[in-house]
């Protein structure tokens, strides 16, 4: 009996350590790896690199680095968004399909498919997306993408009531659609 | 050494109703900035729930991964050991009078306007009892007569015996915490 009571508290113990070393050990090293590679295994494209950069914003702080000269900017070139047809594919991937106008994304919006508006402006993207889903189906909410959809989900307005289907995604510095 | 892993009694904690509000505000510049903060939550999210994930609990990494994302709630029920109760869609708040040691349901469904609708049904066996809480100030108002699941989290307490808790942000501005110990996730097409 007093055998199996000493074993039962060395697994105890070993189970302790585990717990203890996946809460406070673990977290910075997968952290370093969901930086670059998602659980699913794949590359994020998502990050894009710019989440790590934002990540380390103050990491430069207590080094001194010799000043660089920003590097120059090139001229903005305002460029429209553009509105296309769009399909839902595996793990939250938005496929941009055929060029569409307004009236006819609005047409597609009432009739409950999805569409995408793409362009290098995230906010005219936005305002874009939400008036056509406005004018579509009435009073709208925005959702940011979310975890369960997929690595690649989108920001998206869709109707208040969820209903017809479907919803207007925009493209986002971040994210964007599967070309 | 503490076997405490988190804090049950919080609200959510990465995908909160106040970020959720930001992200829809008229202001670009606001709405672009929580959207940031919202990615950066998801990537701590995701830490979060690996640890979840490399456990035993089949039923629990299916709800992990499974999306019930603009499911409209049709129902909740409690059930304690000598009294059942059931609670309808128009009538959700009574179900906060929950006490431990009793199992609890949401039922859900989606899709009822199409040809593939289909039902899901969480049953959780409650370890403490559910909380609810109140929508917070300036919450979009969604309207009342139709609630649907917006965002929700899984959290560890205790690693053993394992006490979980889902914290679920609803289209109401509600949030609901349902601290349990095992579950049971039912899911199946409306023809």
């Amino acid at each position: 009996m007093d055998s199996k009571r000493r074993y039962a508290n060395y697994i105890w113990g070993a189970v302790r350590w585990i717990d203890l070393a996946w809460a406070h050990l673990l977290p910075p090293v997968r952290l370093i790896i969901l930086s670059g590679v998602n659980r699913w295994g794949e590359i994020a494209p998502c990050l894009d690199g710019r989440l790590e950069a934002t990540m380390g914003e103050g990491k430069g702080d207590s080094e001194a680095s010799p000043p660089v000269a920003p590097p120059p900017v090139p001229p903005v070139v305002a460029s429209p968004p553009v509105v296309h047809l769009a399909t839902l594919g595996p793990n939250g991937w938005v496929h941009r399909g055929e060029m569409l106008t307004i009236a006819q994304a609005t047409d597609i919006r009432r009739s409950g498919q999805d569409i995408v508006v793409c362009g290098p402006n995230e906010a005219a993207n936005r305002s874009m997306a939400r008036a056509i889903e406005t004018t579509a189906n009435g009073t709208v909410v925005e959702d940011p993408p979310h975890i369960n959809a997929g690595t690649h989900a989108m920001a998206h307005f869709h109707p208040r009531r969820r209903t017809p289907a479907g919803h207007s995604f925009f493209e986002t510095t971040r994210r964007g659609p599967f070309s | 050494m503490n076997n405490v892993i988190s804090q049950p009694q919080t609200g959510m904690r990465f995908f909160t109703p106040e970020l959720y509000s930001r992200i829809n505000s008229e202001d670009d510049l606001i709405s672009s900035a929580a959207r940031l903060e919202w990615e950066r939550n998801e990537v701590a999210y995701k830490i979060e729930l690996d640890k979840i994930l490399i456990l035993p609990d089949k039923s629990v990494v299916a709800l992990a991964s499974f999306c019930l994302h603009d499911c409209r709630v049709l129902g909740s029920s409690y059930q304690a050991r000598h009294e059942a109760k059931y609670t309808t869609e128009g009538d959700i708040a009574d179900s906060r009078r929950t006490t431990s040691r009793g199992m609890y349901a949401l039922e859900f469904g989606r899709g009822f306007h199409s040809n593939r609708g289909y039902l899901s049904s969480l049953i959780y066996r409650l370890w403490a009892p559910v909380t609810v809480l109140e929508p917070q100030e300036g919450w979009l108002d969604e309207g009342p007569s139709q609630v649907f699941w917006l965002y929700d989290e899984l959290d560890l307490i205790w690693l053993t015996p394992r006490h979980y808790i889902h914290r679920i942000l609803f289209s109401d501005g509600t949030v609901r915490l349902i601290p349990f110990r095992s579950l049971l996730m039912t899911d199946g097409h409306v023809l």
